[in-house]
């Protein structure tokens, strides 16, 4: 402003004068106003060359006629601005401001009017706040410009957004969206680029190929897999029909817990054995049913309770196919010994062995189970065998020997094949030997069925209480496993039976003088036995209605047999023996009870004897005395009471002393 | 049992799903090669959890029978025990025992 004030100031002589020398009146020196308007704009050389020709060379120029010129110059001036003020401010105004950026018609120019004052009359508040609403007018004009730089960078962005977002201010790029005037842009969807459109093409086919591999693959394997489930499905119904046929026969299907191949497996087992039904025995007798992975068909399996028994079973090949052969051997001789014997029977245990009955599994559990019964039987048979020495029975390899008075048992324990080969060699045999050998095994297999049956009706009882537990355990011990032992006691028993048969009829024949048909009679008319009348189903209350007394059939086999004998001889002397067979012990007692008739009648009313022998021999040694003492006295009272009383006392009277008799028995009561 | 069931259910669910899955899948649209190629995976992956649920199903009727074979009770006639024997039985076989004992004991 100050310059701008200054200018025309400096610039005005010279323009005068130049106006003055334009208007061709150099003298008067009234320069136009606007002929110095003009020459202010005009450059320095062209001004001095307009100065030189309006007023000549500044040779002729003195002080003093600058100084009147410029002297005649204010007179005019002061003239001039009377009347022409108004204009003269517009002109210095429009000086004053020139506006290159701005539209001039927006300046407002009355407010100016007063600051347009000369510039000497300006001051220093005036400046300021001149200052102060220019600066106001050039940032209202810098906002204008930036708002239509906006516009048309919005206008130009839609052709090209770059260009046109990069001019954007901030503020309209976050609120109107580029390349368009504030308002959605719909471009036409088919007119995407042709390498667009391959590049989808090449997308697509690309991904129908995958897919379409994928899929085949895919199907192949659903394929594949149908196939396989619906065999393994086959082979499931396989299993199951075969296990149908398990449950409806009867056996009992349990769960078993099984490891094999060191992996443990839940599977499906049967109890083949005879847990359950009282055995003791350590092999409770528990199959597997497992699948074939081949075929899906059902197969048993016998599950090892003991690992190591299974190596031991192993290792002796078809040990667990064993069952138990009775044999009978003869002595030729009288010699104890074991080349004197010879075989005269034989078991045949082969034939039990079950056969195939159609359905594989069942028949393996069959054969199983009966191949477990052998196993135990002997097993059984070899404990009760180590206890039963007293009664001549051996434990040699394997092999039971029982001794009996002529014929010689062996029980033994060999495989089928075993005893088919030996079946060849078997020379001298004997259809009655084989019956009994076969009998032999028949009757400890049955007693190993009652044995087990009375286990489980033991287990049935209820507890007992503590207190009487320890008298409980004491016969519990007592009652020792009885297999072998019924057949030796009784066979024994009957033994003694026939001796003393025998010596009853040799005595008879001593008395009767060697008349054996007379003897004969006798013991036809006279003699009676009555076995094991100690068995209470002898008693007629059981026997009439057909009953077991507590239904025990095996009653007998488990006591001790008592026999009775009674010979009557001549009507007056009744000779009773009572036979007792202990079956836990070896011996027998033998009490022998003599009564006599008194007239003769059949009425023995008195008893002279009555003792306890425990041998045969004694019993006859006995009874002969009796009765030849009785044979010879025969008559007075007084004699025979003399005797009674010398037996009683264990004295034997003098006369009535047989030599023939031998001695006397020392065991009388 | 309703375990069972349930699994059973949700097997069935889960078959019919990565079916509808997998044909869901085979779809081509606009898909970039990156996506194409994980959905014809997926497929397959699909198609091997559907066999191993079909094998889940058939174990299912694998348990179902193990435990009707083995949770059933046996039924058994009281008049056909094989365990419990008549009077008349028992004396018969009484008899037999001791026809047996003495033909042994005695001497042949």
């Amino acid at each position: 402003m100050p310059f701008l004030k200054i200018n025309p100031v400096l610039t005005e002589s010279p323009r005068d004068t130049l106006e003055n020398g334009s208007n061709g009146t150099p003298a008067n020196g009234t320069p136009q106003s606007n002929g110095s308007l003009e020459d202010s704009s005009l450059p320095l050389n062209q001004l001095l060359a307009k100065i030189v020709s309006q007023n000549g060379p500044f040779v002729d120029i003195t002080e003093e006629s600058l100084l009147s010129e410029i002297a005649g110059n204010n007179k005019e001036r002061e003239g001039k601005q009377m009347k022409q003020e108004p204009t003269d401010e517009d002109a210095e105004m429009e000086e004053a401001f020139p506006s290159p950026g701005m539209a001039s018609s927006d300046l407002p120019s009355p407010s100016l009017a007063p600051s347009a004052s000369p510039a000497s009359s300006l001051t220093v508040e005036e400046f300021m706040k001149q200052k102060e609403k220019a600066i106001g007018y050039m940032d209202s004009a810098l906002n204008e410009s930036s708002l239509s730089l906006d516009f048309v960078s919005l206008l130009i962005s839609c052709l090209r957004p770059a260009a046109g977002t990069s001019s954007m201010s901030p503020h309209l790029k976050q609120h109107v969206k580029v390349g368009s005037l504030s308002s959605g842009r719909i471009t036409r969807q088919n007119q995407q680029k042709d390498e667009d459109i391959a590049r989808d093409k090449k997308n697509q086919s690309a991904g129908r190929g995958w897919k379409l591999q994928s899929l085949s693959r895919v199907s192949n394997d659903l394929k594949a897999a149908a196939e396989r489930l619906s065999g393994e499905i086959s082979k499931e119904k396989q299993y199951w029909d075969g296990m149908m046929d398990i449950v409806r026969s009867d056996e009992v299907v349990i769960p078993v817990k099984s490891s094999r191949n060191g992996k443990s497996a839940k599977d499906i087992g049967v109890k083949y054995g005879f847990g359950d039904a009282g055995s003791n025995y350590y092999d409770k007798g528990i199959g597997l049913l497992l699948k074939d992975r081949d075929g899906g068909e059902l197969y048993f399996e016998r599950k090892d309770v003991i690992p190591q028994v299974q190596s031991m079973q192993s290792n002796g090949k078809g040990e667990a196919h064993k069952v138990v052969t009775v044999k009978i051997y003869k002595r030729r001789g009288g010699k104890q010994d074991e080349s004197d014997l010879e075989l005269v029977g034989e078991s045949d245990i082969v034939g039990r062995i079950p056969g195939d009955q159609g359905c594989k599994v069942l028949d393996d559990i069959r054969r199983a189970r009966f191949f477990l019964f052998e196993e135990e039987l002997f097993y059984q048979l070899m404990k009760e065998a180590a206890t039963l020495i007293s009664l001549q029975v051996k434990v040699d390899s394997g092999k039971i020997f029982v001794e009996f008075y002529h014929i010689v048992l062996e029980i033994g324990f060999a495989s089928a094949e075993e005893i088919a080969k030996e079946k060849g060699e078997l020379v001298s045999r004997n259809e009655e030997f084989d019956r009994q050998a076969d009998e032999v095994g028949c009757f400890l297999r049955l007693m190993l069925c009652f044995q087990h049956r009375q286990n489980l009706q033991k287990r049935r009882l209820p507890p007992i209480s503590l207190c009487q537990l320890q008298s409980r355990n004491q016969t519990n011990a007592q009652s020792v496993l009885m297999l072998l032992r019924p057949l030796i006691t009784y066979k024994k028993h009957n033994r003694t039976i026939l001796k003393l048969k025998t010596a009853l009829k040799s005595i008879l024949l001593n008395l009767e003088a060697k008349d054996e048909d007379k003897v004969n009679k006798i013991m036809t008319d006279n003699f009676r036995i009555k076995k094991f009348c100690n068995d209470p189903n002898q008693m007629k209350r059981y026997r009439s209605k057909h009953r077991l007394s507590r239904g025990n059939p095996f009653i007998r086999c488990l006591m001790s047999p008592l026999s009775v004998m009674e010979l009557k001889y001549k009507g007056r002397l009744r000779i009773i023996l009572e036979l007792t067979s202990d079956s836990k012990a070896s011996f027998s007692t033998i009490v022998v009870r003599v009564d006599k008739s008194e007239r003769g009648d059949g009425d023995y009313g008195k008893e002279i004897l009555d003792v306890e022998f425990s041998h045969v021999r004694e019993v006859e040694d006995c009874v002969g005395w009796v009765m030849r003492t009785a044979e010879k006295t025969n008559q007075p009272d007084a004699e025979r009471s003399e005797v009674a009383s010398a037996v009683a006392n264990g004295l034997p009277s003098e006369n009535g002393l047989s030599n023939e008799a031998g001695e006397v028995p020392n065991d009388t009561k | 049992m309703s375990n069972l069931l349930s699994k059973f259910d949700n097997n069935v669910e889960l078959l019919l799903a990565k079916f509808q899955e997998i044909c869901t899948l085979s779809t081509v649209e606009n898909k970039d090669y990156e996506v194409q190629s994980v959905e014809s995976l997926q497929i397959e992956s699909d198609g091997w959890t559907i066999i191993r649920i079909a094998e889940e199903l058939l174990s299912v009727t694998r348990t179902l029978k193990e435990s009707w074979i083995l949770g059933q009770a046996k039924n058994t006639d009281p008049d056909k025990d094989p365990n419990d024997f008549s009077d008349a039985q028992l004396y018969d076989l009484y008899e037999k025992v001791n026809r047996l004992l003495d033909e042994l004991a005695s001497d042949a």
